[in-house]
C-alpha cells in the first residue's frame, strides 16, 4: 500500500516555472550555508570565562537565517551528552532545517554529523503512531484509553512487582513523573535507568571522592588546559564538538597536548601527540603509577594536600565498599610503591618511559591537565575504583579546582546528568541527592511531596540487571517478584548484557508483562506486551542536564505522528486512573490526586491534564514539574533557577544562585572560592581557596584512594584467547533505534563488523569483509571482518560496536558489575574467533 | 537535495592541507569560502542525495588534509525517509509486530 497519495503531474510551463523556483531557493539556501558556516567559523572557543555574560534569546539577532515560512527555535540535541544547542527550522509542522546555535557556550554555532541530522529522526517511516496490545494471534491497535486501563490493572495486580525502567533520555519532568509515581504513588522504590549502565560508575567515584556527584569542572577547562588526556575516551568521533574545541585551539597554533590512553587506536588517537596503549583493565596500574612517580619525585603537591585532601583506601580490595576505611599518606605512599614503571609496563603494556612521562606532567605545577572519560572507565568491573583512582591522581598532584586543572567524566545520553543523576531515577536515590534509605531524605520528599509519613519504602528497589533477572524469573521462584516493567525511552533487549542469560527461559513466565513506550519499533518492542507510541524530541516540551551541569529546556515545535504521546502525560494519565479507580498510593496526604500540583494553572484552577486534549493547554505541564522539583534542587547545593529562566537561556550550569539583582548566576567551577557560591568563607572573611563542602569526612577535604591493580574476572586464555570490547561508531547513537533511521548514516555503516588486527586476521585466516564467528562463554556472534579501518585494536583484541539490533554484541558479553557502582563491564571478556563462511559479508 | 554549510579544520601539513583544498575546488558540489584564520575554512555542499551527501562528508573527514570537519547547518526539507531498519533477532518466532504495522 502507497502512503501518499500522487501528485497530479504539472504541465511543461509549470516545470519551467517550478525549476526556477527551486533553483532561486536553491541559491538562496546555499548563500545562507556559506553565511552560517562562515559566521560559525569566526566564533572562538577561547577566552569563554564566568564573566561573560549569560547568553540570552535575541529576537534582533538575525540568525539563524530568515527563510520563507519557516520557524525557528531552539533545542538542545537529542544525542549525546555533550548538549549541543540546535536551532530548529520547521515548516508545516514538519522539521526542515537544522542550524548550530550561535548564541550557545556549548557547541557555538557547531554541530556534528549526528547533530547535522538530528531532524530527520523523527521521520522514519516505521513510527510508532497506535498503542499495541500483544494477543495470542499478533498485535492488536487498540485506544490509549484500554491502554491507560490495561496498564492500572497491571499495578492494582500487584503494586509491589511493578517497575519502570527509563533513561539518560527521559527529560527532567518525564523522570520526575515517574519518580513520583513508582517511590510516592507505588512505595516500592523499583525504578532504574539505563544510565546504570553508562555512567553509574562515574557517579560513584564522585559520591567516594567528593561526598556529591557530577563534574567540578566544566567545558571551558578545554579552552585553557596545556594538557588534555583521553582515558579510554573516543572524543573524535564520540563528542566531536568538544574535540573541535581542542582542534581549534591547535588550528590557532596553541600549544596543546592530547594524550590518548586507550585500548584500540581511534580517529583520537591520529590526532594524539602520545598513544599509550593499554591491555584492559590495566588503567588501574596506569594510575597507580602516575601517584607512584608523583611521590618518589616528590612533585605531588604537598600543600594542596595538607589542606584539602584525606587518604582512604578498601579494607578488603575484594570486598570494595563506597566509603573505604581511612588511611594516611605513609599508608599511601606504600601502597603505590609497588607501582614502578617498570611494573606498570609489565602490568600494563604501556612502556615505562611512557608513565614517567605522565608522572612528570602531573608533577609540572605551571602546566593545566584536564582528564576526560566516558564509557571506558565506566563500563568496568572495577569502575567505580579507576574513577577515583583518576580522581585522586588529580588531587594528589593539584591538577584542580583551575580553569583547565579538572578530572571530568563526560556522559554519552543527553541527560543522563539531568535525570538519572539529577532527578535520582535510580533504585536508591531520590531527588536532589537524597537516598531513599535515610529516613531524614524520605521525610523530606514526603513533604515536599505532601505524602503522610511512612507512604515512602526505605528499602531500595532493584538496580537494573537485577530487575531485569527478576522479570526473568519466575514469580515463585526467589527473586522473581517484579512482573511487570514499563520500559521508556530505552532498548534493553538490545542493551543488557549477557542477553540470552535474560530472554531465553520462556517457562513459568505467562504472567510476566512488558510495557514498552517508544518511537520505532525495536529489539525491546519485539518482547513486549504492550507498546506505546511516544512523542519524541521536538514534539514535546523537554528540560535535559548535559554533562558540565548544564540545564536546558526547550518547547515543542511540531506534533507527534498519529496518537504518539509524551512519556510524562503516559505516566500522569496511569496515574489518575488508578486514582480513579481509588488507590490509595495515587493520593496525597489530603486525599488529593499525587499530580494535583501539577495540574494548576496560573489561577489555582485544576486542568485535567492527564486527558490528552488539555496537556498542551493552559498548563505547562513542564514548568509545573521543574518548579516543584527544583525545591529539591537546593538540598545538596544543586539549586535550579525558575523554569523562565532557561526558557530565556542556552542553558545554565547549576549551583544557578539568585544575585542580589534579581539575576541568576551560574557556576562553572565547584568547590573553587573563585566561583562557587557556596564555598565557605576563611578566617579572613574571604571565600576558600577550595572547600569540598560535602566531603564524607565533614571537613571540607577529598579523599585520595589507594586501590591496587587486581586482574579482571575473566581474562583471555587458551580457550578463549580474544579480549572483546564493544562501544559505539560516530554515525550511530546507542543502540541505532533513531540513528538507522536516517538515511545517509544507516547507509554510512548499515551492519556492526568485528575490527581485528591483521596479523591476528592473517593468523586466523580472515580477509577483510570475511565472516567470523566469535564466541563466548555466554553466547556467539557472526559479523563480517574490518580490518585496518577506522578504529585499531591491538593484537589480542577485538572491538565490535553494539548498535546495530540485527547482531546482538551482547549475547555474548560478560554481566559481571562493579561490585559497587552495579554497571556491567561492556569493555572486555574473553572470546575466540574463527572464520564462519568463506563468503564475504 | 540537502544543502549543508560545513567547516573544514586543515591539518598542520601545508602541503596536504593544500591539495585538500585543491581537492574542494575541484569538486563542483563544493563551494570554498573564505578563510577563518590559517586553517579553517567555510564550505557549502550540495548534492542530489542524501546518500551523495554523506559520502561526501565522509570523503572530506578521510581526507589526510583534512583534520575535523564541523557542521554549521543543514537544510533538508526535500529529504525522504529512509526504509526501516531489518528489525531484531531476538524472540523473532513471537513477534507479529510487523503485522500490525
Amino acid at each position: 500500500m502507497t502512503r501518499t497519495a500522487r501528485l497530479p503531474k504539472p504541465n511543461d510551463l509549470e516545470i519551467s516555472f517550478m525549476s526556477t523556483l527551486q533553483l532561486d531557493r536553491r541559491r538562496f539556501l546555499k548563500s545562507v550555508a556559506m553565511a552560517t558556516a562562515t559566521a560559525a567559523a569566526h566564533e572562538s572557543f577561547a577566552a569563554t570565562s564566568n564573566n561573560v555574560p549569560l547568553p540570552l534569546l535575541d529576537p534582533q539577532v538575525s540568525d539563524p537565517p530568515s527563510i520563507d515560512g519557516v520557524t525557528w527555535d531552539k533545542a538542545p540535541c537529542r544525542f549525546c551528552g555533550t548538549g549541543c544547542h540546535v536551532m530548529v527550522g520547521t515548516k508545516d509542522n514538519r522539521v526542515v532545517a537544522v542550524a548550530g546555535d550561535r548564541h550557545a557556550p556549548v557547541n557555538k554555532g557547531l554541530l556534528c554529523v549526528k547533530g547535522y541530522h538530528v531532524g530527520s529522526i523523527l521521520y522514519g517511516k516505521d513510527r510508532l503512531t497506535k498503542p499495541l496490545l500483544k494477543t495470542d494471534t499478533g498485535y492488536k491497535a487498540i485506544s490509549w484509553d484500554e491502554a491507560i486501563q490495561v496498564i492500572a490493572k497491571r499495578v492494582t495486580r500487584n503494586p509491589k512487582g511493578f517497575a519502570i525502567y527509563g533513561s539518560g533520555q527521559w527529560t527532567i519532568p518525564e523522570g520526575y513523573a515517574c519518580q513520583k509515581f513508582i517511590k510516592g504513588g507505588l512505595s516500592n522504590n523499583h525504578i532504574d535507568p539505563n544510565a546504570r549502565l553508562c555512567m553509574a560508575s562515574a557517579v560513584t567515584g564522585f559520591i567516594g571522592t567528593y561526598g556529591v556527584d557530577e563534574p567540578a569542572g566544566c567545558y571551558d577547562d578545554l579552552d585553557v588546559a596545556d594538557v588534555i588526556i583521553t582515558w579510554g575516551n573516543n572524543p573524535a568521533e564520540m563528542h566531536p564538538v568538544l574535540f573541535s574545541r581542542f582542534i581549534d585551539r591547535r588550528s590557532r597554533g596553541e600549544k596543546v597536548t592530547l594524550i590518548d590512553i586507550g585500548t584500540r587506536r581511534t580517529r583520537t588517537t591520529e590526532l594524539a601527540n602520545e598513544y599509550l596503549c593499554f591491555k584492559p583493565h590495566t588503567d588501574l596500574a596506569i594510575a597507580n603509577g602516575i601517584m607512584h612517580q608523583l611521590i618518589v619525585n616528590e612533585t605531588y603537591d604537598k600543600q594542596f594536600i595538607e589542606k584539602h585532601c584525606n587518604f582512604r583506601k578498601q579494607v578488603d580490595p575484594h570486598k570494595p565498599t563506597l566509603k573505604g576505611a581511612p588511611s594516611t599518606f605513609e599508608d599511601f605512599k606504600q601502597a603505590v610503591a609497588e607501582y614502578t614503571p617498570e611494573k606498570v609496563e609489565e602490568i600494563s603494556g604501556v612502556p615505562a618511559e611512557k608513565i614517567v612521562l605522565l608522572g612528570k606532567l602531573f608533577g609540572q605545577r605551571d602546566l593545566r591537565i584536564t582528564s576526560l572519560w566516558c564509557m571506558g572507565m565506566n563500563q568496568h568491573s572495577a569502575g567505580t575504583m579507576i574513577n577515583n583512582l583518576v580522581h585522586s591522581v588529580h588531587l594528589l598532584s593539584g591538577h584542580f579546582g583551575k580553569p583547565g586543572d579538572a578530572p571530568t567524566s563526560l556522559t554519552g545520553q543527553p541527560s543522563a546528568c539531568g535525570t538519572a543523576r539529577e532527578v535520582g531515577t535510580l533504585a536508591h536515590a531520590l531527588p536532589g541527592g537524597r537516598l531513599v534509605a535515610k529516613d531524614a531524605h524520605r521525610h523530606e520528599t514526603e513533604d515536599l511531596w505532601n505524602l503522610p509519613r511512612g507512604r515512602m519504602n526505605p528499602k531500595p528497589g532493584y538496580h537494573t540487571v537485577k530487575m531485569w533477572e527478576s522479570i526473568c524469573t519466575p514469580t515463585h521462584e526467589p527473586g522473581g517478584e517484579v512482573d511487570t516493567i514499563w520500559v521508556q525511552v530505552t532498548n534493553p533487549g538490545q542493551t543488557l548484557p549477557n542477553l540470552h542469560k535474560l530472554f531465553d527461559r520462556k517457562d513459568d513466565l505467562k504472567d510476566k508483562f512488558l510495557i514498552v513506550s517508544d518511537v520505532y519499533p525495536t529489539a525491546t518492542t519485539q518482547l513486549a506486551d504492550l507498546i506505546l507510541p511516544s512523542a519524541m524530541w521536538v514534539e514535546k516540551n523537554g528540560i535535559f542536564g548535559n554533562s558540565e551541569r548544564r540545564t536546558q529546556q526547550w518547547f515543542r515545535q511540531v506534533t507527534p505522528p498519529g496518537d504518539a504521546r509524551d512519556d510524562c502525560w503516559q505516566v500522569i494519565a496511569v496515574a489518575r486512573a488508578l486514582f480513579d479507580m481509588g488507590f490509595e498510593g495515587m493520593k496525597d496526604k489530603d486525599g488529593k490526586f499525587l499530580f494535583h500540583p501539577q495540574s494548576l494553572d496560573e489561577n489555582g484552577n485544576e486542568i485535567p491534564i492527564w486527558q490528552w486534549e488539555h496537556y498542551y493547554g493552559k498548563v505547562n505541564v513542564d514548568k509545573t514539574i521543574f518548579e516543584e522539583y527544583r525545591q529539591f534542587s537546593r538540598l545538596k547545593h544543586k539549586d535550579l533557577a525558575p523554569y523562565d529562566e532557561y526558557v530565556k537561556a542556552r542553558g545554565l550550569r547549576w549551583p544557578v544562585v539568585e544575585q542580589p539583582d534579581g539575576t541568576w548566576r551560574e557556576t562553572g567551577f565547584r568547590f573553587s572560592g573563585f566561583d562557587d557560591p557556596y564555598v565557605r568563607k576563611g578566617p579572613d572573611g574571604k571565600p576558600m581557596d577550595i572547600d569540598f563542602y560535602h566531603s564524607t569526612t565533614s571537613d571540607g577535604r577529598a579523599q585520595v584512594w589507594h586501590y591496587p591493580y587486581i586482574d579482571p574476572p575473566e581474562m583471555p586464555d587458551d580457550q578463549y584467547p580474544f579480549w572483546l570490547c564493544t562501544g559505539r561508531v560516530l554515525e550511530h547513537w546507542h543502540s541505532g533505534t533513531m540513528t538507522r533511521r536516517v538515511p545517509q548514516l544507516a547507509r554510512a555503516v548499515p551492519r556492526s563488523y568485528v575490527e581485528i588486527h591483521p596479523d591476528d586476521a592473517r593468523a586466523a585466516n580472515i580477509g577483510n569483509g570475511r565472516l567470523v564467528k566469535i564466541e563466548s562463554r555466554r553466547g556467539s556472534i557472526v559479523l563480517p571482518a574490518r580490518i585496518n579501518g577506522r578504529g585499531q585494536p591491538p593484537r589480542g583484541s577485538i572491538f565490535v560496536p553494539f548498535f546495530d539490533e540485527t547482531k546482538l554484541i551482547n549475547n555474548v558479553t560478560l554481566d559481571v558489575t562493579c561490585p559497587i557502582s552495579k554497571e556491567p563491564d561492556y569493555k572486555k571478556c574473553a572470546v575466540r574467533i574463527s572464520v564462519a563462511s568463506s563468503s564475504r559479508g | 537535495m540537502p544543502i549543508s554549510g560545513l567547516i573544514l579544520t586543515l591539518c598542520s601539513d601545508s602541503k596536504a592541507a593544500q591539495s585538500a583544498i585543491l581537492k574542494c575546488h575541484e569538486d563542483p558540489r563544493i563551494e570554498v569560502g573564505e578563510f577563518v584564520g590559517l586553517r579553517r575554512c567555510p564550505i557549502t555542499l550540495t548534492t542530489q542525495s542524501q546518500e551523495e551527501d554523506k559520502a561526501c562528508w565522509q570523503a572530506l573527514q578521510a581526507d589526510p588534509g583534512i583534520d575535523h570537519v564541523d557542521v554549521a547547518c543543514v537544510f533538508f526539507d526535500d529529504d525522504q525517509a529512509d526504509d526501516s531498519p531489518k528489525q531484531a533477532t531476538v524472540d523473532d518466532s513471537d513477534s507479529t509486530l510487523a503485522q500490525a504495522q
